[in-house]
């Protein structure tokens, strides 16, 4: 959208916001300033129609006060007055005397310069009566009985005021007024009075404009029309007009309402007649009132729309001038620059508000791009050339990196060679490893085959079933056999030495009970105890029973150290101790042999080291026995340690640590 | 009433000595020097024991328990290794490959007889 069409629309629309917010206010606010002044206007108008009407009755009273107090008048003399109760039944004509002309000479003269007035009159106790003009016919009459009579006697002392009524003697409508007449005694005698006709009335109030189309209609207290509507309207309520009428007789003293007559709306002011307790009404179409009232709004509205569209458009015009054209040329020399690229031109302007600073500010800018865009061609052309060298330098880099990367490809060449030769050594390291092991497996049973003939045989010979043998026979013969054993326990040593330490050596784990296995290792050694009269006793803490481990392997171990010491001691005894400690299991096999000299306590678990040759000769071992036992111990994860003094004993203790017992 | 029991060695010296020791004890035994032959003289005699060696030639003696306790009527014969494979682990694949029992070489003649006899049934023992 254009900026002109942006401003264009704008203003259409906050105009257009102005107008509805201005009609809305304007229409309420003077609608009712207008009605009210209006209202005002009118019942001032009453007000002062109310303030004639009161002028016009006070006339009318002291007019009849005047003629009341007149002394011809005022005549005591009863006997003047001819009585209409006199007349002539006949004719009815009665005789008019001298002074009684008098008083109807007053009368009618009073009656003739007052032109509302009717008729004037007086009626008086004997029953006579006058008045300002002669009857049409003769006719009985007695005043006594009449009402307007009757209300001035009953009110003695001022005038008083009938209800409208119909005359009798015309079709017009009359008010009497009417006035006691009382002597210096105090006595009653006759009442003065004057009708006024409300034909007259109407003329006057219909004279009394208030509105070129409205109306005043009077109306008593109970709402009989009086005056002001059409004649047929004469003394008939006003609510038969329109019974919405009603609702003003509610109201106190004055105001406004509105009316429907034939289903259109009529605007009603009212006022109370002081004077008579009468209702003054002005009855006026709603059109006759509004009409102008509209108008002068929609003038007023009129008016200021006319103006702000006059503004809006001056502000456009405006803003056009200053604004959008010289913006349109920032435009073409924008587009300009960005289809050629040329910097060269500048805009030219002599003003000097904000569009000029933007101008200046914009040739500043373009002249600094100017100067940017030649130092970045310079230094493109810079960059070309630098790029050009780097070309240069990274072909020398390459063929470096390419003469680098073959040496490193050879070096890798002869390390990958070098891996394979290593992996073929360890593979043979390997399978030379796992001969050994097959070597010994087979050796091992190779030896065994033709030990177990000889251990058998030798056995078989020994037990005399082949034949009788004599002594010295049997004495070799347990020699074979020893030697035979005595091999077999080296094959067995060497054996377990080789896979201790090829790592073949497999520890099981299996539940065992401790007890039973030392008890069986302590009687299995117990034949050779009893053979050199040795003590051999065994003590097992309470707590010692079941443990996890290789039961076959402490056999083995615990048979060693107590075939050992049986060894060793020639007299004392040999005592197995076991008990457990902080997790462990101490188990000591205690002798009261020969003993270790210090010197050999630090070899003794070493392989092949059987102290002393001459003790060799004496106790017959493979020498291997100790050293085997201390590697299982630590295989398993325990300690072994030996105590001893020369010459009076040793203490072989075992470490084991204690998995589980007791289960 | 004799145990017929059958020793499958392929040592003759070992044979002989253990025919010897058993014959003393009044059991017939038979022999057989290879896994094969073995097992076809087990099948054709029903033995009532059955003693074998590991280290046997082509067949070892692993196989031929195997074989043996395939045949329906050697399932509950006792078969007892006899074996001077001293390596650990040995007495676990002797079991596992079907024997009873496992008597390490050398033998002992004072103990040997005993030792096999816990696999007989007490009928067939030595009267």
């Amino acid at each position: 959208m254009k900026l002109r069409t942006k401003l264009l629309a704008l203003y259409a629309v906050s105009t257009i916001l102005i107008m509805v917010v201005l009609g809305v206010f304007f229409y309420s606010t003077l609608w009712k300033e207008r009605l009210s002044s209006v209202r005002e206007d009118i019942l001032n108008q009453l007000q002062h129609l109310d303030f004639s009407l009161n002028a016009f009755i006070a006339e009318v009273e002291s007019d009849v006060n005047n003629l009341a107090a007149n002394e011809t008048v005022r005549s005591r003399d009863d006997r003047d007055f001819t009585s209409f109760l006199n007349a002539d039944e006949k004719t009815y004509k009665y005789n008019i005397r001298e002074s009684e002309q008098k008083i109807i000479d007053i009368l009618n003269n009073y009656s003739v310069t007052r032109p509302y007035v009717n008729s004037v009159y007086m009626g008086r106790e004997n029953g006579s009566f006058v008045r300002s003009h002669k009857r049409e016919r003769p006719t009985r009459y007695d005043p006594r009985d009449r009402p307007w009579y009757k209300l001035a006697k009953n009110n003695p002392g001022k005038v008083m005021k009938t209800d409208a009524y119909p005359s009798l003697t015309t079709s017009d409508i009359n008010i009497g007024f009417v006035r006691s007449l009382v002597d210096k005694n105090g006595i009653f005698y006759g009442v003065v009075g004057a009708d006024v006709t409300l034909v007259n009335l109407t003329n006057y109030i219909s004279d009394f404009k208030t509105n070129p189309h409205g109306k005043i209609i009077l109306a008593d207290r109970n709402g009989v029309v009086l005056a002001g509507l059409s004649k047929d309207m004469l003394f008939k309520n006003i609510k038969d007009y329109s019974p919405d009428f009603m609702k003003i007789f509610t109201h106190s003293v004055q105001g406004f309402d509105y009316v429907n007559i034939n289903n259109e709306k009529n605007y009603v002011f009212f006022i109370n007649s002081t004077e008579l307790n009468w209702k003054i009404v002005a009855l006026i179409p709603s059109e006759n009132i509004e009409k102008p009232i509209i108008s002068q709004i929609v003038m007023t509205i009129s008016g200021l729309a006319i103006g702000l569209v006059l503004l809006s458009i001056l502000t456009l015009i405006g803003l056009n001038i200053y604004i959008v054209s010289p913006l349109k040329k920032f435009i073409e020399e924008t587009d300009y620059i960005t289809t050629t690229s040329d910097l060269e031109r500048s805009i030219d302007t002599k003003s000097k508000d904000e569009i000029g600073l933007l101008a200046n500010s914009y040739n500043q800018m373009i002249k600094t791009l100017r100067i940017t865009y030649k130092s970045l061609k310079d230094t493109e052309i810079d960059l070309i050339e630098h790029r050009d060298h780097l070309e240069t330098m990274v072909k020398d880099r390459t063929s470096q990196l390419q003469d680098a990367n073959e040496k490193l490809s050879v070096e890798i060449k002869e390390r990958i060679q070098t891996l394979n030769e290593l992996a073929v050594a360890k593979e043979r390291a390997e399978s030379a490893d796992r001969l050994k092991s097959a070597f010994l497996a087979t050796m091992s049973h190779e030896l065994r085959t033709p030990l177990n003939s000889i251990i058998g045989f030798t056995g078989i010979i020994l037990q005399g079933i082949v034949g009788p043998l004599n002594d010295e026979q049997k004495k070799q013969l347990n020699m074979v056999r020893g030697s035979a054993q005595h091999l077999l326990s080296l094959i067995n040593d060497v054996l377990d030495i080789s896979k201790i330490e090829a790592g073949q050596m497999q520890i099981a784990h299996e539940n065992y009970n401790l007890r039973q296995t030392i008890e069986k290792a302590v009687e299995s050694a117990r034949p050779l105890a009893d053979k050199k009269r040795l003590e051999l006793t065994c003590s097992i803490s309470p707590g010692i029973e079941y443990m996890t481990g290789d039961r076959r392997r402490i056999e083995q171990i615990l048979l060693n150290l107590i075939s050992n010491a049986i060894k060793f001691t020639e007299k004392g005894l040999v005592k197995i101790e076991c008990e457990p400690e902080d997790g462990k299991v101490n188990i000591k096999v205690i002798d009261t042999g020969i003993g270790i000299r210090d010197e050999d306590m630090k070899t003794i678990f070493q392989a092949f080291r059987q102290i002393d040759s001459g003790i060799t000769r004496k106790y017959e071992g493979t020498g291997l026995g100790l050293s085997i036992c201390k590697r299982l111990v630590e295989l398993m994860g325990g300690k072994i340690w030996v105590t001893s003094t020369w010459g009076s004993g040793s203490t072989f203790s075992l470490s084991l640590p204690e998995e589980r017992k007791n289960v | 009433m004799k145990g017929k029991i059958l020793v499958i060695e392929d040592n003759e010296q070992n044979l002989y000595l253990v025919r010897y020791i058993l014959e003393q004890k009044n059991y017939e035994v038979f022999a057989a020097m290879d896994g094969e032959s073995g097992i076809e003289m087990a099948a054709s005699l029903k033995p009532d024991m059955i003693l074998l060696d590991i280290q046997l030639p082509v067949m070892d003696g692993y196989a031929v328990a195997r074989n043996l306790r395939q045949n329906p009527d050697l399932a509950e014969t006792p078969i007892v290794a006899v074996t001077s494979h001293a390596m650990s682990g040995d007495r676990e694949k002797v079991m596992e490959a079907g024997c009873n029992g496992y008597i390490e070489k050398p033998i002992d003649p004072d103990t040997f007889v005993a030792k096999i006899e816990q696999h007989l049934p007490i009928k067939l023992r030595r009267e």
